[in-house]
Parts: C-alpha cells; sequence; structure tokens
C-alpha cells in the first residue's frame, strides 16, 4: 500500500513539476506595434518603429518579423495589421495593431479655397476668363469676322476655319484657303473664276489672345482689359509687320464659354486703327477646299 | 585778135550777167548776244543785237523755239484754243492769255504735255475772240472762217506741215460710235432751211426760229460743242443723241436737230454716239489734224524769201511779230520778234523783215501769225511747272488771244478705223470673262478671239491695252472696272463686262491686312 502511496505521491510531484514547466514566458517579444492614424496619400512603413527582442538571443532582426496585412493611404478605412516572430524557444509571439488612414482632404486649386468643406470660386471673373481663354484657344472650328476701323473707314474681312483648313476672305475679290498638309502649308489663292496653289512658307506660329495669363486682365464694365504691362507680350506681332506701328488697349469680351471678342488699338503715326476681332459660327464651319 | 576781142567780151559779158551786182537789198542780223538751251528736245534760242536791212540797221531782240516732231519724235504740234463750248449770250468765243490756252490743251489732251508755243491766228479782238482763218481742232473744223484767201497751216499726225488755201465743200454729218470709230458720213444738203427731196437731210441749229418741217423724222442732237456765226454762215455742231420724233419739239438752248424723210430709221445715231456736223474739207487739208490760219500772204515759200511779199498785218511797218516756219529736215520753229519798245532795244520789225529773219533761221516756207501785242511766246520751266514768258509782250502784260500753237510731249490719240460699211453687219464679239487683279496689282482677264485691243474702263476712264493685263497703280479707293474686247474693222467690239469692284488701301492697312492674313494661316488648327 506504501508502495502505491508512493507511486501515488511521485505521480502528483511529478504532475506538479510538468504544470510548472508548461506556463514559463517566451523568449521572443514584439514593440511598437500601437494603433495609428496615418494621413491620406502619405507613405506608410508597416514596420517604422516595430522592433522584436529575443530574451536569450537578443535582438531579431526587422527581416525576421512577419506582416500580415496591407495599409492602401490612397483609400480612407482602419486596416489590421499582425506582427509575428519567434523566439529562440521557438515560441511564436504575435502583436496586432488597426492603422487608420485618415480622410481624403479638399484640393481646390487655383483661385479656389475651402469654405465649410467645399471648395468655391475665389474671383468669378478671373474663372470666366480663365476659362474663356481656355475653351476658345482649343477650338478648331469657328470664324472670326475682323474689322479694321480708322475714323470713318472701315475694312472687314472673314476668317474661317475648319479642323485643317482655314479661309480668308476680304470681298468677293481677295480670297485665300490654307491647308495644312504633311508638306507644309499650301495657300488657295482665287484669280478671277479660279483658283491657283501655292505651297507657301509657314508662318511662325503667333497669337493674339491664345497664350495671355487670365491674371493679367482686369474686368472693367463689361470687358476685360489686358494690363498695360502685359502688352509687349504680343505687341511683337504688330511690329513685325508695322515697324513703328505700336498696339494698346487690348480688350476682349466673353460670351457664353468663350470670348466673344477680342480688340485692340493699333498706333502708326498719327494714325489709330482699332481692330476687333468677333468670333462666330462656333462649330458650325463647314469648309471645303475650291477645285483647282 | 578781134575773135579773141569778142570771146572776152562775151566772156565778161556772160560772167557780168551771172554775177551783176544784186539789185536786192542785203539783210543781215547782227548777234550780240545769242543763248542756246534745250528742253527736252526744243530748242530755244535768244539773240539778242540788230538787223541790217539793206543798211537800215535796227536793234532786235528775237525768240526763236523749234522742235523736230516727225513721226519718231516724242514731240508734236497742236493748236489749242479755249474757246467756251458755246458762244456766250453776246456771241463770244472766249479771249484767254496764253496760260489759259495751255490750261485747256490739258484739259482736252490729258495724254499731252505743253513744253512751248505761241499765239495763233488773227481774231476778233474787240468783240468775239473768233479766230478770223478756218479753225480745225482733232479733225474737226470748228468753223470755216471769214475768209478762204489766206493760208492755213496744218499739222499732220506724221510731223508733216501743210499750207495753203483750204477747199472746204458743203456740210457733212459725222456719226462716230462710243470707240470713235466713224459709222457713216452723210451730206447735209441744208443748215437750218428744209430738205427738198426725201434724200436730202438738213440741220436746224438753235439760231432757227420758224416751225421744223412737219412729218419727217428729226433726231435732236444735245450739242457738247457748237459754233454758230450767222453772218458768215458758219455752223459747227457736236454732241449726243437726245431724242428722235416726227413731232417738232422746239430746239432748246444748244440743240441741234437732224432732220430728213426716214431719217436714222436705219439706227444710224444711238445715245452712245457722237455726232458732229461740220463743213467738209477737201485738198490738201483733207485729214489734218490740227490747223489754223496765218495771215495773207507767205513769208518763204519754197526756200526763198517771200519776195513780192506786199500786203499783211500792218506789212511795212516796224512791229512785234510772231511766225511759224518750217525747215527742210521737218522741223518747225516759231519765231517772235520784240518790238514797240526802243529802250529796250526792241524796234520790232515789218512783215520782209519777218520773212529775212525766218529765211535767217532756216526757213523752207514761213508764215505770219497774229503779232503786236498779240505776239507771246512762252516755254515750260521744267524745273519749277511754270510756264516763263520768253518775250517781252509789247502791251506790257499777257494779252487775251484767240488760238496758239504749241510744241507738246506725247503721242496722238489713234484714229480709230472707221467701220467698214453702213448698216453694220459685223459680229459682235463677247465680252471679256474672268476679271481679276492679281497679287501683283496686274489686272487680267481672259483673252477673247478676234481681239484687236481691249478697253479697260476704270471709273469711267477708259484705257486702251493690246494684251489681256494691265499693272495698276491706283490711287487708295474702290475702283470700278470693266473691260470690253475690241474688234477693230472685222468684229464690232463686245459690250462692257458688268463692273468689277477693285479696292486698293492705304499702306497701313495693307500691312494690317497682311499680317491677319498670316494669323489666319498660323492658327490652321490651333
Amino acid at each position: 500500500m506504501k508502495i502505491f502511496k508512493l507511486i501515488l505521491t511521485f505521480t502528483l510531484i511529478l504532475s506538479i513539476i510538468g504544470c510548472e514547466s508548461e506556463t514559463k514566458e517566451e523568449t521572443a517579444s514584439i514593440s511598437g506595434v500601437t494603433d495609428v492614424t496615418v494621413d491620406f496619400g502619405s507613405t506608410f512603413d508597416p514596420l517604422d518603429g516595430v522592433t522584436a527582442t529575443d530574451s536569450v538571443d537578443g535582438a531579431i532582426l526587422s527581416s525576421e518579423i512577419v506582416v500580415s496585412g496591407t495599409v492602401d493611404t490612397n483609400t480612407s478605412g482602419t486596416y489590421t495589421l499582425t506582427y509575428t516572430v519567434t523566439g529562440s524557444d521557438g515560441k511564436e509571439v504575435t502583436a496586432t495593431r488597426v492603422v487608420t488612414v485618415s480622410e481624403e482632404p479638399l484640393e481646390c486649386g487655383d483661385n479656389r479655397e475651402e469654405v465649410n468643406g467645399e471648395c468655391v470660386v475665389v474671383d468669378q471673373d478671373l474663372e470666366d476668363i480663365k476659362n474663356a481663354l481656355s475653351e476658345t484657344s482649343i477650338l478648331t472650328n469657328y470664324q472670326l469676322v475682323v474689322l479694321i476701323t480708322n475714323g470713318d473707314d472701315s475694312y472687314e474681312m472673314t476668317l474661317s476655319f475648319d479642323d485643317q483648313l482655314a479661309l480668308f476672305e476680304m470681298g468677293e475679290n481677295d480670297v485665300v484657303y490654307y491647308e495644312t498638309t504633311t508638306s507644309g502649308i499650301k495657300a488657295y489663292i482665287k484669280q478671277g473664276d479660279s483658283y491657283v496653289v501655292e505651297t507657301v512658307d509657314q508662318i511662325e506660329a503667333f497669337s493674339f489672345y491664345e497664350e495671355l495669363d487670365p491674371k493679367w486682365f482686369t474686368k472693367t464694365g463689361d470687358y476685360f482689359l489686358l494690363g498695360s504691362q502685359h502688352i509687349s507680350t504680343i505687341s511683337g506681332m504688330i511690329t513685325d509687320y508695322m515697324p513703328d506701328g505700336a498696339m494698346n488697349n487690348f480688350k476682349v469680351g466673353l460670351k457664353d464659354e468663350y470670348l466673344e471678342y477680342f480688340m485692340f488699338n493699333v498706333i502708326s503715326g498719327d494714325e489709330t486703327y482699332l481692330l476687333t476681332f468677333t468670333f462666330d459660327m462656333i462649330g458650325e464651319v463647314d469648309l471645303e477646299l475650291p477645285t483647282v | 585778135m578781134k575773135k579773141i576781142l569778142i570771146f572776152i567780151l562775151l566772156t565778161v559779158f556772160a560772167f557780168g550777167a551771172f554775177e551783176a551786182p544784186s539789185t536786192y537789198a542785203f539783210f543781215r542780223v547782227e548777234e550780240e548776244t545769242k543763248e542756246t538751251v534745250y528742253v527736252e528736245g526744243i530748242r530755244h534760242t535768244k539773240i539778242v543785237g540788230s538787223i541790217n536791212n539793206d543798211g537800215k540797221i535796227t536793234r532786235q531782240v528775237m525768240n526763236y523755239l523749234g522742235a523736230n516732231v516727225g513721226v519718231d519724235s516724242n514731240l508734236k504740234i497742236v493748236v489749242g484754243d479755249n474757246y467756251y463750248n458755246h458762244q456766250d449770250e453776246n456771241g463770244k468765243w472766249g479771249m484767254f492769255n496764253i496760260h489759259g490756252l495751255i490750261e485747256n490743251v490739258h484739259s482736252r489732251y490729258d495724254h499731252f504735255e505743253v513744253l512751248a508755243g505761241v499765239n495763233g491766228d488773227f481774231y476778233d479782238i474787240n468783240n468775239t475772240g473768233r479766230p478770223v482763218s478756218a479753225h480745225i481742232r482733232n479733225f474737226e473744223v470748228v468753223q470755216r472762217g471769214d475768209t478762204t484767201t489766206r493760208p492755213l497751216v496744218g499739222f499732220k499726225d506724221n510731223g508733216e506741215v501743210v499750207f495753203g488755201l483750204p477747199q472746204f465743200e458743203g456740210y457733212e454729218l459725222l456719226v462716230f460710235n462710243d470707240e470713235g470709230q466713224l459709222k457713216n458720213k452723210l451730206d447735209v444738203a441744208h443748215i437750218n432751211s428744209n430738205p427738198l427731196n426725201d434724200s436730202e437731210i438738213s440741220v436746224y441749229f438753235d439760231n432757227y426760229l420758224s416751225a421744223l418741217p412737219a412729218e419727217l423724222e428729226k433726231v435732236y442732237i444735245d450739242g457738247i460743242d457748237t459754233k454758230i456765226t450767222e453772218s458768215n454762215g458758219n455752223y459747227y455742231g457736236k454732241g449726243v443723241f437726245a431724242s428722235e420724233t416726227t413731232e417738232d419739239e422746239g430746239i432748246g438752248e444748244n440743240q441741234f436737230v437732224i432732220v430728213g424723210k426716214n431719217f436714222n430709221q436705219d439706227n444710224l445715231i444711238t445715245e452712245t454716239d457722237t455726232v458732229v456736223v461740220q463743213v467738209g474739207v477737201t485738198g490738201t487739208f483733207d485729214g489734218v489734224r490740227f490747223a489754223l490760219g496765218s495771215d495773207r500772204q507767205p513769208l518763204v515759200i519754197g526756200g526763198a524769201v517771200n519776195a513780192g511779199l506786199n500786203a499783211g498785218a500792218s506789212w511795212n511797218f516796224p512791229a512785234p511779230r510772231t511766225a511759224v516756219g518750217v525747215k527742210a529736215d521737218g522741223t518747225v520753229f516759231f519765231v517772235v520778234v520784240d518790238g514797240r519798245n526802243k529802250p529796250m532795244g526792241m524796234e520790232g520789225v515789218t512783215l520782209p523783215e519777218l520773212a529775212e529773219i525766218m529765211f535767217y533761221f532756216g526757213a523752207v516756207d514761213a508764215f505770219n501769225l497774229d503779232g503786236g501785242g498779240s505776239s507771246t511766246m512762252t516755254l515750260k520751266d521744267i524745273e519749277s511747272g511754270e510756264y516763263m514768258i520768253l518775250n517781252t509782250p509789247s502791251d506790257g502784260r499777257l494779252r487775251s488771244i484767240s488760238n496758239g500753237i504749241f510744241i507738246v510731249k506725247g503721242e496722238h490719240e489713234r484714229v480709230p478705223d472707221p467701220i467698214p460699211s453702213w448698216p453694220d453687219t459685223r459680229d459682235q464679239l463677247t465680252e471679256p470673262t474672268n476679271i481679276y487683279v492679281d497679287q501683283n496689282n496686274v489686272l487680267r482677264f481672259n483673252e477673247v478671239e478676234g481681239s484687236i485691243s481691249y478697253s479697260v474702263l476704270i471709273n469711267g476712264v477708259e484705257t486702251i491695252i493690246q494684251d489681256n493685263e494691265l499693272l495698276l497703280d491706283l490711287e487708295v479707293g474702290i475702283h470700278e472696272i470693266s473691260v470690253r474686247a475690241k474688234g477693230g474693222v472685222d468684229y464690232k467690239s463686245s459690250d462692257y463686262t458688268t463692273s468689277f469692284l477693285y479696292q486698293t488701301y492705304p499702306n497701313d492697312i495693307n500691312l494690317l491686312i497682311d499680317m491677319i492674313k498670316d494669323y489666319t494661316q498660323s492658327s490652321i488648327n490651333d
């Protein structure tokens, strides 16, 4: 019986010893895994600030930290990341964190500011001319009626544009079509009842309104006036043709989303000419080359 | 010996006969100063000195102007006047000084530039200003004159100078189309009196106060130019169609009426024609463009001084004189000798002395023109454009005269060939097509087969061109251009095309247009 007691005691001891060894601490541990909020669109490194050590072996390399889960900083929301390391005792240690990607911020852009979480236009006039300049300068189908006035005298011509074709008309007889081809510009010049075709030197592109900064204009009454300090941006064109000429009072008017007209004075000697270019037939021009 | 003596005597006699002391007066020009300048091919010589006329010495100042006006020369002779288109209420033709005449030459013939000239025919100085003899202006006999006993001097287009007594026949009616082609020439049987049969036509001028003959066809002409001298029965009329009727509408001021049985039923006279009624000229002066009268007797005839000179304007008294002469080489020249101004060495000459002076200057033929205070000679100062008076007019001022002879620079207007027959059966040419002005300002159009030339009308002013292109040099503005093909003898000319409007711009505008054209090109597919 004593034996029986002895066996029972031994077994009890053994089982106590066994129980003691199973509750002993793991050697690995992880730190720096805390919940965090990151900016929308920012760069997020899951291992940034995360370290792991082993109580026996010392530091565990970050390459040995296994991260499961991903964070998309371009999508706001919460993401759960789990970090796992294995200690020298062979035991795994894990830690988890919640990463919150913040809401996408408002990008109001030029001439806008945020008001109550919404972008609003700061200067409507600037906005109007900016749009009009931009919309008009990309037109490929429109007409310009040009009027030169000098005192009681006036001279009118019409410029029409339809994609690869353009047409200059002044009266019945001064009529020239221009065509862009891969080999250059062809001019179809009216001569009486027929046309002659010439290949003409390409003119270095020049622009009256297309390159102007909308901020250079000031709305005055129902038109926009180009600041005189910026007139030199385009007045070189005039002096190319009229060496003694000068340009001033460059104005534009708007209609719908386009320019309605642009106009300016050209001064040559004692004479002042007013040139007015009025837009018309937007999207409605249909040019066909004349038969030669 | 006797034979020898006879031979010697005969020889002496024979030589003596040829070299006998002259019974002619001798004549010398003693030049104290002689200055010669040339202006555009015209020679001007001024001689200050004296003449020795058979021992009578007088001090003289004489001016010579001469030019070769042959067919190759760009200098021509024009007889100019400044007559009113119609005599005024006092019957005056109009007298003007030489500047007024020059102005009118320029206004009548814008293709001529007057370079020099002198006064012309004798005239009714105290009243009407009408010249004494015939006045032929651009082939038109403006008047026959009071007399046919004075020589005329005429100037043909080829530079030939003709002279002699004029010969006239009855009146004639000339009808020219709008190109100046003679359509038909008809005899006018009567002026201001009725036709005597069905084939006659009569012309009535506005001095005719009775009724026109009933029932006959009447074509009323609005006179552009009329000259009526009842006293010597001289009539001239030039005008355009006004109306046609058998009724007597009364002759309006400056109108004339052509009357005849069934006259103009063939549409001879249309609204675009020009009608001339004039006295017909035959003989020497037929086809002469300009002619005017001279004094009673020539100064130099056929290379010799007119030895029988015994009549004419105060012929044997010294006076200022003007004469016209022709040299053997065709040079036409004028001489003005000043007079009535002895203190300045201008004593003046008689007609025989003038004849000697013309001979001295090389005249083969020469004629006296009006002299005295009328004697005036002018030459253009090319630099200033002013007309200098070369002589010293004896009135102390420029006299208002009747007509004058001028040396002009330019070419005569070509006389269009007449249409071959009337009625006109020629086919009409088609109008030129495709008129345009190219980038170099050249007017162009399609050729019309059969045309001899083209008439380009720019703002109503005609230019005749041989080819179908014309370089335009137009003032700034809008110009109305139309063109017709001229058919000459073989074809009726085309009608004028409808007007083509061509605008020329000030230089600045041209530059701006170029810029805008380039902008058009540079903005394609912008």
